[in-house]
């Protein structure tokens, strides 16, 4: 069930009203039995493993907290159970894949698996939080007494499939305590939906296939062309995945409950260190808390915290996908972040360097640097293969014309300039999309700023009736008739 | 105590933003819905505006045009269309420009030369046409004075059961027909899951869910301005992208055809190419969805009905396939295909020519293994004019359509 869906606009509305009729005991169980019917509503047989985890998980938090000595063995079974679990359904192939590519020059036989293995949605967002639950239980937090508080933790169908990934010590308190409803709780809810499917639906939606046609044949264009995909693809996803995020948190605050933010202006970032700080915070913040540190973190020498961040963010990368592109793209912010460090040594040491860095002018030529470092990582993310990424990254940094076959098409003044994109006429968004991609870097600031209840809250109440009516009336017309899905719902 | 509560309650309501907000735009909403009805003329709404020009955007635009009915109109699927503009390419040894090519020129000047009169044809042979789609264009368009005198429709069993499609009503011509026309008399039959009919039911109670076409063609010409004032550049309506880009994006997005992206030329002198699709095939024909295929037999038996009540000629022509694309079908499915689809013809007194013979129509006239090429094309009209004149109750009715001028 998709969030920007007809199911999704009649199942809410539905939970919200049995919710909020029922008695306050019964509010997690509905919650709960709500949750379950929204997973299975795509394949109803992985309600099983949900519930199999829940359960396994539940037991084996008690464990470990009742157990002296031997916690250790329990945690251990514990992550090992649910890495294996997210293993076995997300890497299988991969492995196989890979381990078949290293035989051949051998000559040896081939692998491969005799049945099929289907991805369960969610299962990366639900098993991280499963492990941060044992983790931090074997760090000495209180086991989750309520079963149902804590299947309810796991499934809870704002967040069930792409998060944010959220903290138990955080989540479980709202769940125990009773619910309260106001209006201005229901408002901010609604306007975050409303904000989430404006992000997702208009401009995700639509960027898509702009996005789609340019990294499906990236040979036909030229460097500058590719400059304007991966900005494209930049705005994509994070309007769809900060969109996604909204509507999730909008919907956990309609039956009263916080839901961490997980992006904070993303591409004003001023370092690529400061970029993971504002973006998928809840993933970033899990890997450093539950990966980064255990590896010995930042308190080790120099080469082994720059190997710790490497080994981090390539596993972060290919906790994306089982896929050697996002490996890449893991391996490529990792090398980014050891790079960051080292220029901050040096910056440290040259104080003209700092001073010019640490200038507005510095500030803004940093902000920008670092935006065209991150799309060049988009690039990885997005292409179907490395070699693609590869060939598409030559192409963007030696601003390689285009084809003579597609060039032809253009007329004179984009032929000087070298660039097919303009003469691309796509229904749904074009021509808006020239005129769109500026206004896109505003918006990203303007949509941060608009999260900010604050400014919510001072604006005349006439004029919030009329934004939010424009947002609904913006929604449902211009939603693209086949939507594609969230881009994190793959994960 | 209970009098005072109740506008209280009703107080804290209105007191929500997000309420007032969603009231603003029902009555918005209601306020579109009584302007249609009452004074249509102040809101202009024209389904002939459109943000994706279609094909069938294309057809139904000239269609309009026409000073009056065409007395014989084509109806079909791609395995049409190729033949048609493939047919008058060669025939006339000229391009054909798809957007406005809506009539066959061949099939013209074979039946004058066979009857010794003048036709006007017009063809709404259309890439993806399911027999539902043939239904409504037919429900829609070929009535009062605009009815022909005969239908000719080519069909194959791809019409009838195409696992690509989730619903009738989910293709491009059937979602345009559904704004030129009224189709709710066929809202069940056509709608897939009960999600869709929902949606169905949703836009016939919404002003503003059902002109959603119209609001982006706003957003189109509001944009294509600006891009005009700020670039100085002209041609916005003119599509100069590369097909096979354009192709990967319809995989998502609605058809649009600029009036010059497709032309059909006349065929080489040597051997024309041949393209191997049977993968796409066996896709469409990877599952028989019964429940799909009766459905479409249902409005092809519509179809029918409808011109036996109008007087109008009906010739099904079971289209020509290659040996092996027939070969794909699940096992069975052909044979019971032809048997239900004559039955029906049978049933209302029209006419089926079944052309799918490989002794007539060899490989090399097909440019893959459903399409005809150019000469394939020629060959098709060429044997359907014989087959019209041997069959003497449609060449009473063609006889008498023609002109004598």
């Amino acid at each position: 069930m998709l969030f920007n869906s007809f199911k999704y606009a009649l199942f809410l509305p539905i939970v919200f009203a049995l919710f909020w009729l029922c008695p306050q005991k019964w509010r997690v169980w509905i919650l709960l039995i709500a949750s379950y019917v929204f997973y299975m509503s795509w394949r109803p047989v992985f309600i099983l493993l949900i519930i199999g985890l829940t359960l396994v998980n539940y037991y084996l938090g008690f464990a470990i907290h009742k157990s002296g000595k031997r916690k250790k063995h329990w945690l251990a079974l514990a992550v090992v159970l649910n890495l294996g679990t997210l293993a076995y359904f997300k890497y299988a192939y991969f492995l196989t894949e890979t381990v078949s590519q290293c035989l051949k020059p051998a000559g040896l036989p081939q692998l491969s698996l005799p049945f099929e293995i289907i991805l369960p949605l969610g299962i990366s967002f639900f098993v991280f939080e499963f492990i941060h639950y044992v983790v931090d239980v074997y760090r000495g937090s209180e086991p989750i007494k309520s079963l149902s508080a804590f299947a309810l933790f796991a499934s809870f169908f704002p967040t069930q499939i792409a998060g944010p990934i959220k903290r138990f010590q955080d989540f479980i308190p709202q769940f125990l305590a009773p619910a309260q409803l106001s209006v201005a709780i229901f408002d901010s809810a609604i306007s975050l939906i409303l904000l989430g499917l404006f992000k997702k639906v208009l401009i995700a939606d639509n960027l898509s296939f702009f996005v789609q046609g340019g990294f499906s044949q990236p040979h036909l264009f030229s460097g500058l062309d590719l400059w304007i995909f991966a900005y494209a693809f930049a705005f994509q996803i994070y309007f769809d995945f900060s969109g996604y995020t909204d509507i999730a948190r909008g919907s956990a605050n309609l039956f009263g409950y916080k839901v961490p933010i997980n992006f904070n202006l993303p591409y004003l970032a001023c370092n690529i260190s400061d970029f993971w700080r504002r973006w998928h915070i809840s993933l970033s913040t899990w890997l450093r808390d539950y990966l980064f540190i255990p590896l010995g973190g930042s308190r080790v020498s120099k080469w082994l915290n720059y190997r710790n961040l490497i080994i981090t963010m390539t596993l972060g990368g290919l906790w994306h996908g089982a896929a050697m592109h996002y490996l890449l793209w893991g391996l490529y912010q990792g090398v980014l972040l050891v790079a960051h460090k080292e220029f901050q040594n040096v910056k440290a040491k040259i104080s003209w360097l700092k001073n010019a860095i640490d200038s507005k002018a510095g500030k803004i030529a940093s902000v920008i640097l670092t935006f065209h470092v991150v799309c060049i990582g988009w690039v990885f993310f997005r292409a179907e293969t490395n070699a693609l990424a590869l060939s598409m990254i030559g192409r963007m940094l030696t601003f390689t014309p285009a084809t003579e076959l597609a060039l032809g098409q253009a007329p004179g003044p984009l032929k000087t300039l070298a660039m097919v994109l303009p003469t691309i006429n796509f229904p749904l968004i074009y021509p808006a999309i020239f005129l769109l991609l500026p206004v896109l870097a505003i918006a990203h600031v303007a949509m941060g700023w608009l999260n900010t209840t604050t400014i919510i809250e001072r604006t005349p109440k006439t004029a919030k009736v009329i934004w939010c009516c424009a947002m609904m009336f913006l929604v449902i017309v211009f939603s693209p008739d086949k939507s594609p899905r969230f881009i994190y719902f793959q994960f | 105590m209970q009098g005072e509560k109740a506008p209280n309650k009703l107080k804290v309501l209105m007191s929500s933003y997000a309420i007032c907000a969603a009231l603003l735009l029902l009555s918005i909403d209601l306020g579109g819905r009584l302007l249609t009805q009452y004074a249509p003329q102040v809101l202009s709404l024209s389904p002939f505006k459109a943000a994706n020009r279609s094909w069938v955007w294309w057809n139904v635009r000239d269609f309009n045009e026409l000073k009056s009915a065409p007395d014989i109109v084509l109806l079909g699927s791609s395995l049409m269309m190729a033949p048609l503009h493939g047919g008058d390419a060669a025939h006339l040894n000229l391009p054909q420009n798809v957007a406005f090519h809506h009539h066959s020129q061949l099939l013209e000047d074979l039946l004058k030369e066979k009857f010794g009169r003048t036709y006007r044809t017009f063809a709404f042979a259309l890439g993806g046409e399911m027999v539902s789609d043939a239904y409504v264009i037919a429900h829609t368009l070929l009535k009062d004075d605009r009815k022909p005198k005969v239908i000719i429709y080519g069909i194959a069993p791809r019409d009838f059961m195409d696992s690509a499609l989730p619903s009738a009503s989910s293709t491009e011509i059937f979602k345009y027909m559904d704004r030129v026309g009224d189709l709710s008399e066929i809202d069940k039959e056509s709608a897939g899951s009960p999600w869709e009919q929902g949606e169905k039911r949703l836009s016939k109670v919404s002003f503003t869910y059902r002109h959603r076409p119209d609001f982006l063609y706003v957003q189109h010409r509001w944009a294509k301005e600006l891009f005009r004032k700020l670039l100085g550049y002209e041609e916005l309506d003119q599509v100069r992208s590369p097909l096979h880009v354009r192709k990967q994006a319809f995989l998502e997005l609605p058809e649009d055809f600029g009036p010059t992206s497709l032309f059909v030329t006349p065929p080489p002198v040597i051997a024309e190419p041949y393209k191997a699709n049977l993968e796409e095939y066996k896709f469409r024909y990877r599952k028989l969805n019964l429940k799909q295929f009766n459905s479409q037999l249902a409005f092809l038996e519509r179809l029918l009905a409808m011109a036996e009540d109008d007087d109008t000629r009906v010739v099904i022509i079971n289209m020509p396939l290659t040996t092996d694309n027939v070969a794909l079908m699940p096992a069975g499915f052909y044979q019971s295909y032809l048997e239900q689809v004559n039955g029906i013809v049978k049933k209302h007194q029209a006419l089926f020519l079944d052309l799918n013979d490989p002794t007539l129509f060899p490989q090399k006239y097909f440019t893959d293994s459903v399409h005809l090429n150019g000469r394939g094309g020629q060959h098709f009209f060429e044997v359907l004019a014989d087959r019209l004149k041997q069959d003497q109750q449609t060449a009473a009715v063609i006889e008498k359509a023609g002109n004598t001028k």
